[in-house]
């Protein structure tokens, strides 16, 4: 008996060893030290049912959340990418436990769980992988209501950019693409009776030339494309 | 035989009829392009709707290519009427006119007879797809300009501004093969008639049976389907997908090839047996 | 053709199926002829053309042109032909020095404007050279289709029934350019007809087909002097005349005895004869009309031709 009351004591010390909350606000704090940025994207999309080529643009982005993105031709992202910040994230009340130390891609991290107490935001669970070294999330997996669960992959090129990402890769659950025949009006191909209805999708963001803390005023951000608004809906 | 088509092709662009499909298409082009121009959105966003479930979308996609594929998708099933309108007159035509007596007793043979006004006829044909490209792709993207191309299929595609015109000329250079085919056809049928109405309406009544034959999903019918050659004409649409599947384009394109071959042959030893009654 | 057959048709056979349309029809038309076919409609005058001009084929016989095999010498052959099929069609949305430039460039022919406008000139369509051939009447399109035959000079030139359709005027035009071209241009002509009158006037040659077949075929002096004449004399008194000839010479060539009529089959020099004979014997002639048995003849198979 004494062994058990040592065992949980021990283990309690040893998971309260690390705060699921400072470390989530040390990356905020790391986070929120950028006021603005701008920076390229290289936008490569593997869904099966989308052939699209490797696109071009740039996105900017303000404290808190404001976002835009501007591309000369036509880029696409998923939504999740575009108004991806560690502020926005957290910034509805939330419970953060703390689950694990692991070893992602060779750097040493601690997993922590995120439930958000308000029902606003559509998630109900994310696991965070954060490094704690470089104060940056390596890996978000969310649980949504609709969209099912997302897998972000973050890569650092710690040296240029600190804690923004050089890449981040988006594992998500897309709707399937159905098309009637008579749409497309290839009557030659059999039906595809057997299509699911929802499959995994991969986007890979490779950022480049981040430019930081140029003072973007609000009204910046407002001019946004109508398109990408329409999408945002 | 150069002089000879010189010949053919002065005849049939001094006919009314042979201006029809140009007239046609210079009603109709501008039409889907004004179409689209108002309404265009409303198709973008349906095509677009699935992406943006999950995406946002920046750019347009609203430009001359979209619109050029969209006009050829709508048309390429009506071109062929006014292919047949020319096709089935090249040789029921001078029958009708009596003037077959006229030709046939020069001291020309049958077979560069027949050759001439079937080269004449391709030429004819691949004249109306120009026309019809220079309206839908030239005119499209003076007005609408280039950018990506947004391609509905089985899939979404999405191609790069830079990578979508050699598409399109492949395209219409299949087009202009499924065309020659049609041609082909009926320029045969004309052969054995003395009045134009025939071949075109029965070219037109088979490209119709087969197109519907190769809609119906019954199993019965799945065996034949490979060697209606409707199916094979709409394969420039594979020009539009990534991968291509060249093997199936050069099978199909083969194939188109050997039915205009085909139905040449059969018009010439057809025509070179002809006894001259009309 | 040493022989100087020009056209040399032997055993010439066309079947449609259970028509026969050419049976077994002989002909030979010689350098400098002016050859009459006749033979009242249906007879296979145009299919005859037809094979000569090698738009059918034969079921069997051979047609030699030049001396030379039609079949294997065809475009050598049509070369030194001009001819009008039927009725001469041309491209009615064309003006008319169009459709010559055209048949002419397929014949070799010279289709320079100046010959163009002579040949125009030649049939006096000059002034409507550059109207389409729709506005043409029917006389205008016969005489384009001349046109259109003599283009490249040919040897040989083949008319249909040229004269169809046409008025008086018209008919006599198109006889004396024939008779110029023959006289004049030493051209063989071939030319169809299913009036007897017209051959007899321009023809030196002739032959006569029904049903397919030859029937009679000469040079169309003999068969006019050779021919004996059906006279067919109107009495008021037939009994009385009727005793008349029994009782004379003139009694073999009685042929037929009517109500009113005695029809004798006589030579040319005898009818005087017989009218003085007649008359000298009392026997009041109303009426003495001479009929060639010739165009008798023709005369009846046209008119079998036509049912």
């Amino acid at each position: 008996m004494k062994y058990l009351i040592l065992f949980l004591l021990v283990t309690k010390i040893f998971s309260q060893e690390v705060d699921p909350n400072d470390l989530i606000n040390a990356i905020s704090e790391e986070f929120n030290k950028v006021e603005d940025y701008q920076v390229d994207a290289t936008i490569t999309v593997d869904v099966n049912f989308l052939k699209v080529p490797e696109t071009k643009a740039t996105i900017y982005f303000k404290q808190p959340d404001l976002v835009k993105m501007d591309s000369e031709g036509f880029a696409l992202l998923p939504k999740e990418g575009l108004n991806f910040s560690p502020t926005k994230l957290l910034q509805n009340e939330f419970t953060a436990i703390y689950v694990k130390p692991e070893i992602l891609d060779g750097a040493n991290c601690e997993v922590i769980k995120v439930i958000p107490l308000a029902d606003t935001a559509g998630v109900i669970l994310s696991t965070l992988w954060i490094d704690p070294d470089l104060k940056v999330i390596r890996k978000i997996e969310t649980t949504t209501k609709k969209a099912g669960t997302f897998e972000v992959d973050l890569f650092y090129n710690g040296d240029k950019y600190k804690n923004l990402p050089s890449e981040v890769k988006f594992i998500f659950n897309v709707e399937n693409f159905k098309m009637p025949r008579s749409m497309t009006g290839e009557f030659d191909k059999p039906k595809d009776e057997n299509k699911e209805d929802s499959i995994t999708g991969e986007v890979i963001v490779k950022y480049d030339n981040y430019i930081l803390n140029q003072g973007f005023e609000d009204s910046f951000f407002e001019e946004e494309n109508p398109e990408t608004q329409k999408g945002e809906n | 035989m150069i002089n000879l088509i010189s010949i053919e092709l002065f005849k049939i662009f001094r006919k009314l009829r042979t201006y029809i499909g140009f007239i046609a298409l210079a009603v109709l082009i501008p039409v889907i392009q004004i179409a689209l121009y108002f309404e265009g959105d409303g198709y973008l966003d349906f095509a677009t709707r699935n992406i943006k479930q999950s995406f946002v979308i920046v750019g347009d996609l609203m430009n001359g290519y979209l619109i050029a594929n969209i006009v050829l998708q709508m048309l390429f099933v009506h071109i062929p009427f006014l292919i047949v309108l020319v096709g089935g007159d090249l040789l029921a035509g001078e029958a009708t006119s009596g003037t077959y007596r006229m030709l046939i007793t020069r001291p020309i043979s049958r077979f560069k007879l027949v050759t001439s006004k079937f080269f004449s006829g391709l030429i004819y044909t691949n004249l109306l797809l120009v026309w019809m490209m220079i309206l839908s792709l030239g005119v499209s993207i003076l007005i609408f300009g280039t950018g990506e191309l947004i391609v509905l299929k089985d899939k979404i595609y999405i191609f790069a501004k830079d990578d979508v015109l050699w598409r399109f000329i492949l395209s219409y250079g299949f087009a202009a093969l499924s065309m020659s085919t049609v041609l082909a056809l009926s320029f045969l049928f004309s052969a054995f008639v003395e009045n134009a109405i025939g071949p075109i309406v029965a070219t037109m009544a088979v490209i119709i049976i087969f197109l519907i034959i190769s809609a119906l999903q019954v199993d019965i019918l799945q065996p034949i389907k490979p060697y209606l050659f409707v199916n094979h004409m709409a394969v420039w649409r594979e020009f539009m997908s990534d991968p291509i599947d060249y093997a199936k384009v050069i099978n199909s394109g083969l194939i188109l090839v050997a039915h205009i071959v085909g139905f040449y042959l059969i018009t010439l030893y057809s025509f070179i047996k002809k006894d001259i009654l009309s | 053709m040493d022989n100087g057959k020009v056209i040399e048709v032997k055993g010439l056979t066309k079947k449609y199926k259970e028509v026969t349309a050419v049976n077994n029809l002989d002909l030979n038309v010689y350098k400098g002829d002016v050859f009459g076919f006749l033979g009242p409609n249906g007879a296979g005058k145009s299919t005859t053309i037809r094979m000569l001009l090698s738009l059918i084929t034969p079921t069997s016989g051979s047609v030699k042109l030049f001396g030379q095999d039609l079949i294997k010498h065809r475009l050598e052959i049509l070369k030194r032909i001009g001819g009008i099929v039927e009725k001469p069609d041309f491209y009615l949305y064309l003006p008319a020095i169009k459709n010559l430039e055209i048949l002419g460039k397929l014949s070799g022919a010279d289709v320079s404007k100046k010959n163009l406008m002579e040949m125009l000139e030649l049939v006096g369509l000059d002034k409507r050279a550059n109207s389409k051939v729709k506005t043409f009447s029917h006389g205008m399109k016969q005489r384009l289709g001349l046109a259109q035959a003599l283009l490249h000079d040919p040897e040989l030139i083949i008319l249909d029934e040229p004269t169809t359709g046409l008025d008086p005027q018209g008919i006599k035009e198109i006889r004396d350019l024939i008779i110029h071209l023959s006289e004049d241009k030493n051209k063989t002509i071939f030319l169809s007809s299913h009036i007897l009158k017209e051959v007899q006037v321009i023809a030196n040659r002739m032959i006569i087909i029904n049903k397919g077949t030859t029937q009679i075929e000469g040079s169309v002096e003999d068969l006019l002097n050779s021919d004996t004449l059906s006279v067919t004399v109107e009495v008021n008194d037939l009994q009385n005349a009727a005793n008349t000839i029994e009782n004379s010479q003139w009694k073999k060539f009685l042929k037929e005895k009517n109500k009113t009529t005695l029809i004798f089959e006589i030579q040319d020099d005898d009818i005087p004869v017989l009218n003085k004979f007649l008359v000298e014997n009392n026997v009041e002639v109303k009426s003495l009309v001479p009929v060639r048995s010739l165009e008798n003849f023709f005369l009846k198979i046209t008119e079998g031709g036509a049912e």
